[in-house]
Formats: structure tokens, sequence, C-alpha cells
């Protein structure tokens, strides 16, 4: 009996029937998403005088919908794996032209429908578990992120760090990139962000994850911009969305500024003139940025204090003569026009923020919620109209450490 | 499948009994010589090999008869001790009566070591066939068998299987008498014990027990020669064969006693109170009982730094793991979860195996195919022809398969480290198990991925648990856990912190050395 019973666990075994076994040559791994409206709108036009566009000219990427109108064009890019290897190993050195990346557009009314349908036109299975980065167009973005996002959150195969970019025009352009050094465009991404602790005029920590809770949590919050020519791709600025809607670019200045206040500063460069010269230009690298956001209420209506600590090395003055200068008294100096000068554009950033967009990106919100939560159950409902009337105080305080070889 | 195994075996139990020579208890020796020779030499079918020297003693007329097995003497010792001996001296022989005394040539005459008195045939036949001469004088009823034993063998030489780089670089021979030589050098202490047992209705090889008396456990030394002597058998050859008869799970395929062709290892065994084993005819010794850790361990580990000698043996341990696991681990996460890997991986993978035709299953277990025929054929091929192994192995099935797309180079890659693996593990029957379940362990793979290998592991770990070496759990010191004696498990401690015997080996004398059993450091 306990034989049989062996026996018939053992044969348990191929009755699972290799059970969801796929050769790992068989998956295309999907590396990039680029999401765009449908039909594409150009700036000043209305979409709907484009409704009935040519079908002949991209057949195989319309598909037939139960329900809903084909509003979306999704593009996925899977990597010509073979194709890859070979230049890069290949013989007398890569220069193949042509790309090793292969972007399939699909258009239609959902997300989950338009990546079954391309099931029909590639003979490998999806994968998304590799995924690296989601681009969204601004039209899609500002028509709002969250009717589009739901699918790239629900589905178990797509990770948390995907990494977001938001693209100013068309997304699929910038999958549509060879990058010079790396094979595929969606890679290359992926990896720019580890450069932001040489620069703050990136933003970082935007992945699909963070991106969710922000939007859950009715946060506003700032998504990297992404811009492309030919062969090259640059991420500086960023979109500032608001109730997970986008509401307007932040220039790279302005997107530093947020860093700096929204205590994200990895590192970057600040430039000032020389304090009493015509033409000269004194170079701080900021090694280390702390902020801290105090909230108070006078007359209610809600203040923030605004306390920023950089610490960083001299790394640079241009066009004027410090040979023996930076004594103790010099250096004070500078550090006052530092200070100065992180004082005034953070203000004019909180300012364009305020007024023009009514973004807070700051996430004061959290800060109110959190340290005055008595205050925030009274205003809670009339948070987007008290946004531009609060009152932000800036403080800076600058130190330099390091003056480098050069005296 | 099992029981009829057994009832095939038990069917056939009457027929050893042939073998037998007990009945020639009953037969004593004759006074007259030409009977017994004749007698001995129709018992032993007048094989050619077996000499027969009838001569004169002295200058008496009595008539004496040497009979030896030429193999297995020293002709040298029976021409001049003996054969010369007896022809030219009769003053020595004789009584004052002028007869021949049988007492007198065996207290006065025969200048050798063992000498004594047989009466019956199966003690003379035994002695005959063992190397012993014969020696039968006319007019008495009893004769002598004196040992001038010389088997001829190989010399001592290095080990094959367990080689080192430092320490002593001895292996055990073929002989016996050479091997115990071997051990007795090395431990000078009268409560080395040796006990010899004879076993094999045929072959009736010489079997030595070996332990330390005062340190290996009574229980133990008992419980193994019961089972020794329970052993009935009409051959025995080597003494791996003998553990075999004696071992608790005969089904194991993991060595549940350690098989080893060094002296310091049995010496070092010995003195930790395990007990040893040796046969005449066979160059490998038998070390009772045995855990899996003891397995792990190697002669190089105490010859270096503690340190180094615990990564080394941690670093062993990663192997066995490879070893069993590594073409699995591939086989899942390529299959089933490719997004454990890091992306570039995946793509290097996937640009690897385009163009292979079968799926990566299939591909190991042809990999894995082709690497047993090597290492077979590796064992099989004679020296001379020994390179074309390498050659044919290393090239064709290497790099040509991979240029001809029929596996893909990352297998190749996978299948050598796991080979290279499985050869690091230090004991050779351990290595060949880990080559064995390997294969479940693909089979998991495919159908369950990394789920069907963490079942695999969990019937390993619990199938490990219940084996028993000699009634030790054969994951001892690690589970039962034993704080003390894990210090020579997973890693080599400090000789200087081992002071007591491993506990689990219930030694009789727990003190190795003093406690503080190093030198003091110089104070300056």
């Amino acid at each position: 009996m306990k034989r049989l019973l062996l026996v018939l666990v053992i044969l348990i075994i191929p009755l699972a029937g290799c059970w969801d076994r796929v050769d790992i040559d068989m998956r295309g791994y999907v590396l990039g998403i680029a999401l765009d409206a449908y039909p594409p709108n150009p700036i000043g036009q209305n979409s709907s005088e484009f409704e009935a566009s040519p079908e002949e000219e991209e057949p195989l990427e319309r598909m037939e919908t139960h329900a809903g109108k084909p509003k979306y064009a999704m593009t996925v890019q899977l990597p010509m794996v073979k194709r890859a290897q070979n230049a890069s190993s290949g013989q007398m050195g890569g220069g193949s032209e042509g790309s090793s990346t292969w972007e399939i557009t699909q258009i239609g009314s959902s997300f989950m429908c338009m990546n079954r349908e391309m099931a029909t036109r590639t003979n490998l299975l999806m994968y998304y578990e590799h995924l690296q980065v989601i681009i969204i167009s601004d039209e899609i973005a500002k028509q709002g992120l969250e009717k589009v996002m739901d699918f790239f959150v629900r589905d178990p195969e797509m990770r948390r760090r995907v990494k977001i970019y938001i693209s100013k025009g068309e997304a699929k352009r910038i999958l549509d990139v060879i990058p010079r050094i790396e094979d595929y465009a969606s890679m290359y991404l992926s990896l720019l962000p580890l450069n932001a602790k040489k620069t703050s005029r990136m933003a970082t920590d935007t992945d699909l994850g963070e991106m969710i809770i922000n939007i859950h949590s009715g946060l506003d919050f700032v998504l990297p911009k992404v811009e492309a020519i030919k062969d090259e791709i640059k991420s500086s600025g960023g979109a500032a969305i608001k109730n997970g809607k986008m509401v307007g670019w932040l220039t790279e200045i302005e997107l530093e500024a947020v860093k700096l206040m929204r205590n994200l500063y990895r590192g970057g460069v600040l430039t000032i003139k020389t304090p009493g010269e015509e033409e000269g230009l004194n170079v701080l690298e900021i090694t280390k940025a702390k902020s801290t956001i105090k909230p108070s209420v006078k007359n209610n209506v809600p203040h923030f204090d605004i306390r920023i600590k950089v610490e960083g090395n001299y790394a640079e003055d241009v066009n004027i003569h410090t040979h023996g200068q930076l004594d103790m008294e010099y250096i004070k100096k500078l550090e006052k026009a530092f200070k100065k000068e992180i004082e005034t554009f953070c203000a004019q950033t909180i300012k364009r923020m305020q007024e023009e967009y009514g973004a807070d990106v700051l996430q004061l919100k959290k800060v109110l919620q959190t340290k005055t939560p008595a205050y925030w159950k009274k205003i809670a409902d009339h948070w987007d109209e008290i946004y531009p009337e609060a009152s932000i105080s800036i403080t800076a305080d600058v130190t330099v450490r390091l003056l480098g070889l050069e005296t | 499948m099992l029981s009829l195994l057994k009832k095939l075996a038990s069917s056939k139990k009457d027929r050893i009994y042939e073998g037998r020579t007990e009945h020639l208890k009953q037969f004593r020796l004759s006074a007259n010589i030409g009977d017994n020779t004749t007698r001995l030499l129709d018992i032993m079918n007048n094989s050619f090999d077996i000499k027969t020297r009838t001569f004169k003693i002295g200058r008496t007329n009595t008539r004496a008869a040497v009979i030896y097995i030429s193999e297995l003497v020293n002709d040298f010792i029976i021409n001049n001790n003996i054969i010369k001996s007896l022809i030219l001296e009769s003053t020595f022989v004789t009584d004052k009566n002028g007869k021949v005394d049988l007492d007198l040539i065996k207290d006065s005459m025969l200048s050798l070591a063992e000498v004594k008195e047989a009466e019956t045939f199966d003690e003379i036949v035994l002695g005959i066939m063992s190397g012993d001469t014969f020696l039968c004088i006319q007019g008495f009823a009893k004769g002598l068998l004196i040992s001038a034993r010389q088997y001829k063998g190989r010399t001592v030489g290095q080990p094959n299987l367990e080689p080192s780089v430092k320490g002593p670089q001895e292996a055990f021979v073929e002989m016996l008498s050479v091997n115990l030589g071997l051990i007795r050098r090395r431990i000078r202490d009268p409560n080395l014990t040796f006990e010899i047992h004879k076993l094999g209705r045929r072959t009736k090889a010489d079997v030595v027990l070996m332990y330390i008396k005062g340190i290996a456990h009574k229980d133990l030394i008992d419980k193994i020669r019961e089972k020794l002597l329970a052993i009935d058998i009409d051959r025995v050859t080597t003494a791996v064969e003998v553990s075999k008869l004696m071992i608790d799970k005969p089904n194991s395929i993991f060595p549940l006693v350690q098989v080893t062709e060094r002296p310091d290892r049995v010496v070092a065994a010995m003195n930790e109170g395990r007990v040893a084993m040796i046969i005449e005819g066979a160059p490998d010794g038998i070390i009772i009982p045995v855990t899996l850790p003891i397995l792990m361990q190697s002669p190089d580990d105490y010859f270096e730094s503690w340190l180094a000698a615990s990564v080394i043996r941690i670093t062993r341990y990663v192997c066995f793991f490879i070893s069993i696991l590594f073409p699995a681990i591939y086989i899942s996460t390529t299959s089933f979860h490719p997004g454990m890997l890091p992306t570039r991986l995946v793509l290097s993978i996937t640009a690897s195996r385009t163009g292979v035709p079968f799926p990566a299953v299939l591909e190991a277990l042809l990999m894995e195919f082709t690497l047993e025929i090597l290492q077979e054929a590796g064992i099989r091929l004679p020296r001379v022809v020994g390179q074309t192994v390498s050659i044919v192995g290393g090239l064709v099935i290497g790099q040509a398969a991979v240029q001809a797309g029929v596996v893909s180079p990352i297998m190749v890659i996978v299948i050598s480290i796991t080979a290279l693996s499985s050869f690091a593990i230090p004991d050779y029957s351990l290595s060949m198990a880990s080559r064995i379940i390997r294969i479940p362990f693909i089979l998991l793979a495919v159908t369950f991925g990394s789920f069907g290998i963490a079942m695999g592991l969990l019937f390993l770990l619990a199938y490990f648990s219940s084996l028993k070496s000699f009634g030790l759990s054969y994951l001892t010191p690690v589970a039962p856990f034993r704080p003390r004696d894990s210090r020579d498990a997973l890693i080599r401690g400090p000789l200087w912190s081992m002071h007591r015997r491993p506990e689990f080996l219930r030694p009789e004398d727990t003190q190795r050395q003093a406690p503080t059993g190093r030198s003091k450091p110089n104070e300056s």
C-alpha cells in the first residue's frame, strides 16, 4: 500500500507537464514601452480633425475592439538579440548600421488588449519582468496619468522599479533612438539616472511604484522630462504633475530648486557671478544638501520655513584671478553670495509653481498633514485654493569646504 | 522490486556452502608421510604450483617432506633454513637414542620466528593456502606449519584518489602486512589493537579490525565485530565490499563508511575514536562510522592556517551544492523565472541560445550524458591513448558542438563548472552520489521550476537526517547540533581549540590535549 502511494506520488510529477516552462530564447523581453495618444495631436490642432486617418498606411497596427475607440498607441521595444550580439562581438568592430531593436506599435483602446494583440504579430512570448522604462508622451500626461497607468500597475509581470519618463512630443521617437554606446535606448534611459550624483538637473527616484504612491495619496510630483534627436537622448528638467495630470514643464534650474527643497539633492553645481566684479564667475560643487521644512499657521494662512544646509567644494573660477585671494574673508563673502543665489532661484521657482501651475511639487501638503494635523483637517478640502496663498520663506546656509589645489 | 531482489537472493542461499572446508577437521594426520602428502595434494587438487620436497633428515633414515605454494613463500628461507638445516645437521634433531624428535626440531633447529604444530587437515590446508610451509616427518602424527611467507606486490606508492599537497604521501598497498606496518609505525601505543578475522568461505581473507583501546567506545567495537562476524559469504576481495554487507541502509547512494587509502587518515580517525578495517589483498581501508561533515574534510585542511583551511572547506561545501544543483538552477531560472536574472545576463543567455534546436533540459541532459561518457571512458582508456579523451572531449564536444549550434556555449559553461565542482568534493563516493542526484534535480527543475528544486532539497535534507552510519546520525555535528564538535565541521577550528575528541563519537578518553595545548608565545 505504502509502495503504491509512493508510485502515485511519483506519477504526479509528469502530470504537471512542465507547467509554464518557456525556454529563455522563446520570450520577447520588452525593454521599453512608449505611450502616445492616437491620433497624434499636433500643437494647435483639434484631434477630431484627424479622426479619419488613412487606414491603409498602418493596417497591422490597428485592431478591432469590443468596445471603445482606439485612443492610444503603445510601442514596445523588443531586443533583436542575435543582431545586437553580432554587432558587438562581430567582425572588425561595430559600426554596423541599423537598429538592434524592434519597435512594435499597436493602436487600441485598452493596453491589455493591445498587449495581447501584439501576440498576433510576434512569434515570441511578451515578457515584461525586464521592462526598464515607460515613456509617456506629454499629450497623454496632460490628459491624466492615472487613466493610462492602471494596466502597468495591476499586471503581475510589471516591476515597481520601472523608470517613468515624460517625453516632449511623441514618445515613440525616444525608443527609436539608437544610442552610440548601448544597443537599446530603454537600457540607456534606465541607467541615465545613475548620473544624478553628478548633476542635479535630472529628476530621480521616479519609478512606477513611487509614482503610484504619489498619485494614490493625492500628492503632486515631478517626473523627468526626456527629449531626443536622431541618435541622442537627453533627460533634464521635469514635468510637474498635479492631481495626476501634467500641468507644465520645469526648467533645469527649477528642477534643481525643487530637488534642493525636497531633500532629493544628491550633488550638483552652482554658479554665481563673482561679488563685486564685472565678468568673473565662481562655481561651487555641492556635495551635501539637506533641507528641513517647518510649517506654522498665522491668521489661518500656512507659513513654511524652508532651511537648506549646503556644503560643497570650491570647484572653479572663471575670468577672475583669485590667486592668493582665497582667504577666510573672501570665502565668507562667497558663501554669502552662494546663499543668496540659492534663496533667489528657489523663491522664483516656488513662485512660478504657486502662481502659474498651482502644483504643490514640494509636497507641502504632506508636511502639513504630518506636522499640523488639526489645521489640515480644517483646510483639507480647500488646499488647492490655499496653496497659492501660502507664504514660504527660504533660508540657505552654505559652507565651502575644500578649495582645490589653486589658492 | 526490492522484495523481488531479496527473494532471488534467498533462493540461492544454500549453494554458498559448497565451498566449506570444515569437514576436513575430522581428518587427522597419520604417521606415514607418504599418505599425508598424497592426501594433502589430493585435497588441493594437485595444482602445479604446490611444491613437495621429500628428503632424509641428517644421516638418519627418517624421511621428511615440505609442502608449500611456491609463489607465496620465500624460497631462500625454505632452502637454507629448513631443507638445508634438516639435511645437513643431524646432531640437533636427534635425541639420545639417535631418533628424530619433532619437538627438538621445532625448538632448537628451525631458526624461524613463527612455527606451530598442526594435526588436522583443515588447519594444514589453510596454512598452506595462506603461504605457510608445512613440514611433516615420518613417524609423527603431527607436523609443523612454518611461516616463511613472502607475498609479492607493489611497493608503497602515492595516494591516487586522495592526493594532498602537503603531509604524508604514502598510500596503502595490496599487502596487509605492509599496511599494518604503515599504521603501527605512526602510533607507538600498546593500546593500538589489531583484531584478525577470517572472512569468506572460499577466500578466507584476513580482515583486520583496528582501534585504539581506551579511545574507541566499546559498544561501537562490539557492534562492528558482531556485524562483521555475521557475514556469511563465499568471497570478499575488498574492505569496501565487506562494509557494504555491514551498513544499515544498503540502498543509500551516500557513503555510510569512509573509504581511504591514506594510513595517516586511518591513524587520525582512530585517534578520534573511530574504528578502521583493512583486508588482505586490497589497498583500501574502511573507517567507521562516518558523517557528511567528516566526508567533506581533506587531509590538507590540517596543514594550513585554520582561517585558510576554513575558507577552503566552505568552498568545498559550496561546490557540493553546485555539483548537485547548478544545472537544475540554470534550467529553472532560464525557463521559469528569467525575471530573477539581471537584464543584460538574460539578453546574453538568450543570444547564446538562439538557434539551439533543443530545450534547455534536453541540452543539459545531453551534456550531462556526454560528461558521464567522458569520465567513464577516461577511467577505462589505456594511458597510452589517454590523451585522446582530452582532445575529443575538450575540442570536439566543447567547441565543435557549440559551433555546430547543437548546444549553447552557456550550457557548456554550466556543465563544466558542475563537473569541476564535483571533483572538488574530497570523497570519491560522495562525489559520485552528487553526480547521480543531479539528474532528479534537473527533472524536478524542469517540471516545477524553483519550487521543484526547493521540494527536492527538502527531501534531500530529510533523507540526510534519516541516514545513520552505525548508529551515528549522518549530519552530526550539525544536526543534532553539537556546538563543541562543530569546530571541525563547516569550518576547521584552530587545533588548540579542539582539545577534546569529538563528543559524538563517544570516545572513552575525551581529552585530546591539555586545555592550553599549545606552547606559550614568547614574551619579550
